[in-house]
């Protein structure tokens, strides 16, 4: 008995002494690899849902072999117990662990990168998502179909914050990895790059083909050849960016004859100014100054404008580039330019100047009078004018972040 | 014995094989990369290694000097061994090697114009420090200060934020080029200025009284007891004019200098007013001056191109630890149509190496930010047209003896700052620099961090990363009086 228990005894300690050895080595050597104490024992999992997946093939590893031996034994009853188990933990475990949200705002992501902008507004319509990232990447294919101040309201805003994501320390990497889009699309080159340059910075590993491909697109826009080369040269020697990067070499040579960089091309500015990284209304209102005829630019910078309920700034740059744009006056501006006449008392030749549609100022009487008649409320409004600037300019309330 | 002939014959076949035939002859330089036609080089050098961008199938090098020569075969890129390579740069110092490249590409073999290597034998200091951070702006992620062997391709991190919660880093300094005087700025919340003397290795809150931010920009005295800094409210803001990208100004900046042994703030009213802007001080090679820019405030961004800084000279005596009252220009920002920065005194008192830009105040992003070099006996500017690039060339450092310094370029690409050595012999004339070279060639077309502030030492710094990690979380912070 007492030799059992010796024999016991030393097998405990060889395990323990066994087991502190192999627990000590990731502290001891994390040096080396210049990890922290929480680095060394997880590495290369990020965070501790990374090892879910190694953690349970291992458990499955183990568990199969432990279940030869009560196969032996009861085939028919493990085979159910087994299916069920396993039919149990897969639904609960996607049931807690996906977010499908997250999948639907990366659909909307896929379809605005590969250009399907009218899929992207599709789709948007489809999952009604409240979600800045899901606003962003509908109203940049809104505003690529000329279709921002159309339709703007039909979808959630969280004031401004869908329109441009900031870029800030308490932002997510994949919300900074997107975060370039935007200023692409309304031709902000200096701005794509800063937002690409932090895209590729906070992205694991610190390299993204799609970001290097994007500063290689701007650098060939911006005529900065040797920029655009040191992008182009490390996709040239990827298996699935090889092609696209001999394609832009050669644009980076023969670049007159290209459509596309030429309309790009077009949108970039001639003079220069400094802007704070996140001031984004001297980025627009500078863009559109050079540009007027930058109609996706000046769309976004008015309806920044309105999303921050600022009509004051609204009516200035509408008055002085919105009026030189051939078209007939977007239902959003429409309404948005009867409440600042409104306010300042304009008198009927004046609201006749800006050719507002009849029915728009029909349907402002309209509200003003069920307004006063409610008193405000809500419920009263929403059914028919939910969706017009006048209820979000009642009733929607800015948080600033 | 057959055996032994038959293996000898097949080297033979195999040899012949490689042998260029039917070479055709090229009166144009090889298409290498790093660009490494006629440079001066240390005695004490790794290997050039490098890589031809024609992508051919195979290369012939030749590297002939006078009493010996190294012939290397490879496929586009050259690795030079490394023992070989010492023992010629030893016995041809002071002489010129001829490199002659012969290359099959698609299949023809053609021969380049030869250019040379000139072999000095001032030798460099061994060790480089530099930061690797992704050229991202204002922001970082991951940020290392990392140390490489010149003589070899011997390379250690002694700072990595990663183990130091991932807070920002700057420049690592070294007093006299010496290794065992050195500090950084650690920032974060449990930051400081570390400062290593010895291998004892102290936290200061360089933040006093009144001062208007932590010590920035810095220098150590000769003696080793001063070190003067700027301090300086930073403001990055983005350019809109395609490839301009970033401009980073100061709207306020002092001069102090602190007593390491005291831990005593040592300052001068009229260099901490708000009249003027002050920044990028360092001590003469004699330890009795102190040289600064200073520029006029003006309202920024708007004025941001009437910036200009002067360089002013402020006299310092360190047995009394007082600066001077009075300061001289010494060079006029509105005379010389331009803006200084990144003030750096050789170590043997004869010049004086700056930033040219034409205006503001941190140009690392301006293209024509340049190198100047003024010789302090005579006043005399050298613009140095054999050593700038087409990019920002800045953020420079001197070896001991000051017959090489190192500086930041980013005439690659425009966007990663990479080292380049520039050699400069007795009479001040300066030569083509070279890159720092890599084990392998590619390594700065795959690299996305750029190389910050390079600065020379004499050896390996006496701690590393653990260190920094331990003094980062364990280690109280000593306060400035």
């Amino acid at each position: 008995m007492a030799s059992d228990w010796k024999k016991g005894s030393f097998s405990l300690l060889k395990w323990a002494l066994m087991g502190a050895i192999i627990f000590s080595i990731p502290f001891i050597f994390r040096h080396n690899y210049l990890l922290t104490i929480f680095q060394s024992y997880l590495y290369p999992a990020i965070k501790w849902q990374s090892l879910l997946l190694p953690a349970s093939l291992i458990l499955t590893i183990m568990g199969t072999f432990r279940l030869k031996q009560v196969e032996a034994r009861n085939p028919r009853m493990l085979d159910a117990t087994l299916s069920f188990t396993l039919i149990i933990l897969l639904f609960f475990g996607i049931k807690a662990n996906a977010n499908f949200d997250r999948e639907k705002i990366l659909s909307l992501d896929n379809e605005f990168y590969f250009g399907n902008a009218d899929r992207v507004i599709a789709l948007s319509r489809k999952y009604d998502l409240k979600s800045q990232s899901a606003t962003y990447f509908t109203n940049m294919a809104l505003a690529k179909q000329g279709l921002l101040p159309e339709y703007l309201l039909d979808f959630y805003q969280p004031a401004t914050y869908g329109l441009i994501l900031p870029v800030t320390p308490d932002q997510n990497w994949q919300s900074i990895f997107v975060s370039n889009e935007v200023f692409f699309l309304i031709g902000d080159m200096n701005l794509a790059q800063h937002s690409a340059m932090l895209g590729n910075t906070f992205s694991p590993y610190q390299r993204s083909a799609r970001m290097m491909k994007r500063l290689a697109e701007i650098n060939l826009i911006n005529k900065d050849s040797a920029a655009a080369s040191k992008y182009l040269r490390i996709l040239s020697n990827t298996l699935f960016y090889k092609k696209w990067a001999q394609t832009r070499l050669d644009m980076n040579h023969i670049s007159a004859s290209n459509k596309w960089l030429n309309e790009k091309r077009a949108q970039t500015v001639n003079s220069d100014t400094l802007r704070q990284s996140n001031n984004y209304t001297v980025s627009l209102n500078f863009l559109v100054g050079q540009h007027p005829d930058n109609l996706i630019a000046l769309d976004y910078l008015l309806c920044y404008h309105l999303l921050n309920k600022d009509l004051k700034s609204f009516k200035k740059v509408y008055d002085q580039y919105g009026r030189l744009i051939n078209r007939p006056v977007p239902s959003l501006y429409s309404e948005a330019m009867l409440i600042q006449l409104f306010a300042s008392k304009a008198n009927t030749d004046i609201v006749a100047n800006y050719s507002l549609p009849a029915k728009k100022i029909k349907d402002f009487g309209d509200y003003t009078r069920l307004f006063e008649q409610t008193k405000g409320d809500i419920n009263a409004l929403k059914g028919r004018f939910g969706k017009s600037y006048w209820f979000y300019y009642h009733f929607a309330t800015i948080q600033k972040k | 014995m057959r055996s032994r002939l038959i293996c000898v014959i097949i080297s033979l076949i195999v040899v012949s094989c490689n042998r260029p035939a039917n070479v055709k002859l090229v009166h144009v330089l090889p298409p290498i990369y790093p660009d490494y036609t006629d440079v001066a080089i240390p005695v004490n050098v790794a290997p050039l290694n490098f890589l031809m961008r024609n992508e051919p199938d195979k290369i012939l090098v030749t590297i002939r000097g006078k009493n010996d020569s190294i012939i290397i075969e490879g496929a586009q890129k050259i690795n030079i061994p490394l023992e070989k390579w010492k023992a010629l740069l030893v016995s041809e110092q002071g002489k010129s090697l001829s490199v002659t490249i012969t290359a099959s590409v698609n299949g023809q073999w053609i021969k380049y114009d030869p250019f040379c290597w000139h072999v000095k034998s001032d030798s460099i200091n061994p060790w480089l420090s530099y930061r690797l951070i992704e050229p991202g702006y204002e922001v970082w992620n991951k940020v290392q200060l990392v140390e490489r062997s010149i003589e070899t391709f011997d390379e250690h991190v002694i700072a990595d934020n990663n183990l130091t919660d991932g807070t920002c880093m700057n420049c690592h300094i070294y007093g006299n080029q010496n290794a065992s005087l050195s500090m950084f700025h650690l920032r974060g919340k449990n930051g400081g200025t570390i400062l290593n003397k010895d291998g004892k290795l102290r936290k200061i809150n360089t933040r006093g009284n009144g001062m208007i931010s932590n010590a920035v920009y810095g220098n150590f005295h000769p003696g080793g007891r001063y070190a003067v800094f700027s301090t300086n409210i930073i403001i990055p803001e983005l350019h809109a004019y395609r490839s301009e990208r970033l401009e980073v100004y100061d709207t306020a900046s002092d001069l102090i200098v602190l007593d390491l042994d005291k831990d005593k703030i040592i300052t001068q009213p009229f260099l901490s007013d708000n009249k003027s802007l002050e920044t990028f001080p360092v001590f003469s090679a004699d330890g009795k001056w102190i040289y600064y820019c200073m520029a006029t405030s003006v309202p920024l961004p708007d004025s941001i191109k009437s910036l200009k800084y002067n360089i002013c000279r402020v006299s310092f005596d360190a047995a009394q630890g007082l600066i001077g009252s009075r300061a001289d220009t010494i060079w006029d920002a509105q005379k010389m149509g331009g803006s200084a920065c990144h003030l750096k005194t050789s170590p043997d008192g004869r010049y004086l190496l700056y930033t040219v830009a034409d205006y503001g105040t941190f140009p690392i992003w301006h293209r024509e930010a340049d190198l100047q070099m003024m010789n302090l006996q005579t006043g005399e500017i050298d613009h140095l047209n054999s050593v700038n690039g087409p990019n920002s060339d800045s953020y420079h450092s001197w070896s001991s003896n000051s017959r090489w310094f190192v500086f930041a370029s980013k005439r690659d690409d425009g966007i990663y700052g990479k080292p380049y050595f520039c050699y400069i012999d007795s009479t001040g004339k300066t030569y083509k620099p070279f890159v720092l070279p890599q084990r392998d060639p590619s390594v700065y077309d795959n690299m996305l961090k750029s190389f910050n502030i390079p600065e020379l030492s004499n050896g390996p710094a006496p701690f590393n990363a653990k260190d920094i990690e331990r003094v980062y979380w364990n280690q109280e912070a000593e306060q400035v009086k």
